[in-house]
């Protein structure tokens, strides 16, 4: 009788160990995505457009955007008629990349300074508590 | 004047279309057994067509401003617009339509740039058309990298330099036209058409190439 409860317990252990080793690896793949997608938003600039070029992202993300046109392009905000001074990336070329970080809720249009029909929109909105 | 400015037109579009009857022979080699085309013989006409049209058209529209009959610009303007849409619809059918709306304001770019060269050209004005010619210039790599990031075939320099000589004949047509040498005039219009295929036909073979399966034989 002792053997078997020993047994049942053990297995209860075991059993108790891969579950709980699997809800620890769920957690760091939730904590992953939900980081990545709460902190970095890529944006691709790609046949002199911005893709995505509408964005919503909650305050303090941070945005890359990475050049992959063999031609310099700038990330500036605001619109070719009004600049907006948050940021402005100047000149970049193929392969390089412009990093902001939002920290103020708002609207955020932005263009490029070479190509005045190249423009894209970030919208901050406050982070969920 | 007026005389003249209609039988220009007439002599364009009957060199418009000889020439798309030669592009047609020249495309034989795509035909088909049943006397079909390949839509890759296809794309490659409509390119020819489109642009061969982009350049009379805008030698009309110089030709007109030169002259001071606004009429006869706007109508020539609004016509070579209609066919920046037409080169927009099309590069938007093979690349999407995030290319299309990219490409139709960059192609607009170069016909304001040439608007400014012939202003400055009208108005005796050098520092107009020099400024003019140095953002055509600039705009030849704009249009190579465009073109090089749709099809990375295509070397970025090799399309500048085929644009710029796009700039350069079309230049030298309104040169010819606003000095009234219409012979000149009319064999730089001839040259400027003609060298729109040296853009077309790569262009076309590098899609074709791009897309094999878009461009299969019917």
């Amino acid at each position: 009788m002792k053997i078997v409860l020993e047994s049942f317990s053990l297995l209860i252990l075991i059993f108790l160990f891969i579950f709980g080793l699997d809800l620890y690896r769920d957690g760091i793949t939730n904590a992953e995505s939900q980081s990545s997608k709460t902190e970095t938003e890529n944006i691709d600039i790609k046949l002199f457009s911005f893709k995505p070029d509408m964005v919503e992202i909650p305050v303090g993300t941070t945005v890359v955007w990475t050049n992959s046109d063999a031609i310099e392009h700038s990330v500036t905000n605001g619109t070719p008629d009004k600049l907006g001074g948050a940021f402005d990336s100047d000149f970049f070329t193929e392969g390089q990349t412009f990093t902001f970080t939002f920290d103020k809720p708002g609207t955020y249009p932005y263009f490029c300074k070479r190509h005045n029909s190249m423009m894209g929109e970030i919208k901050v909105v406050p982070a969920i508590p | 004047m007026r005389h003249k400015s209609f039988l220009t037109l007439f002599l364009m579009l009957a060199l418009a279309l000889s020439l798309s009857i030669g592009s047609k022979s020249f495309a034989g080699g795509d035909h088909m057994t049943d006397g079909s085309f390949s839509k890759a013989s296809d794309l490659r006409l409509a390119l020819n067509s489109l642009l061969r049209e982009h350049v009379f058209l805008a030698a009309a529209a110089t030709d007109a401003a030169l002259g001071e009959r606004n009429a006869e610009f706007q109508a020539a303007a609004g016509s070579l617009d209609a066919n920046s849409v037409d080169l927009s619809k099309a590069v938007g059918s093979v690349y999407g339509l995030d290319a299309e709306k990219a490409f139709l304001p960059l192609w607009r770019k170069h016909i304001g740039f040439f608007v400014d060269y012939t202003v400055g050209v009208a108005a005796n004005d050098k520092a107009k058309q020099e400024k003019a010619v140095a953002d055509l210039v600039q705009y030849t790599k704009d249009f190579g990298a465009f073109i090089h990031s749709a099809s990375p075939s295509h070397p970025t320099n090799v399309v500048a330099e085929l644009v710029k000589t796009h700039v350069l004949t079309l230049k030298a047509v309104v040169d010819a036209q606003a000095a009234k040498n219409w012979a000149k005039a009319d064999s730089e219009i001839r040259t400027a058409a003609g060298h729109m295929q040296m853009i077309a036909d790569p262009l076309a073979q590098a899609i074709v190439n791009q897309f094999p399966n878009k461009f299969a034989q019917r």
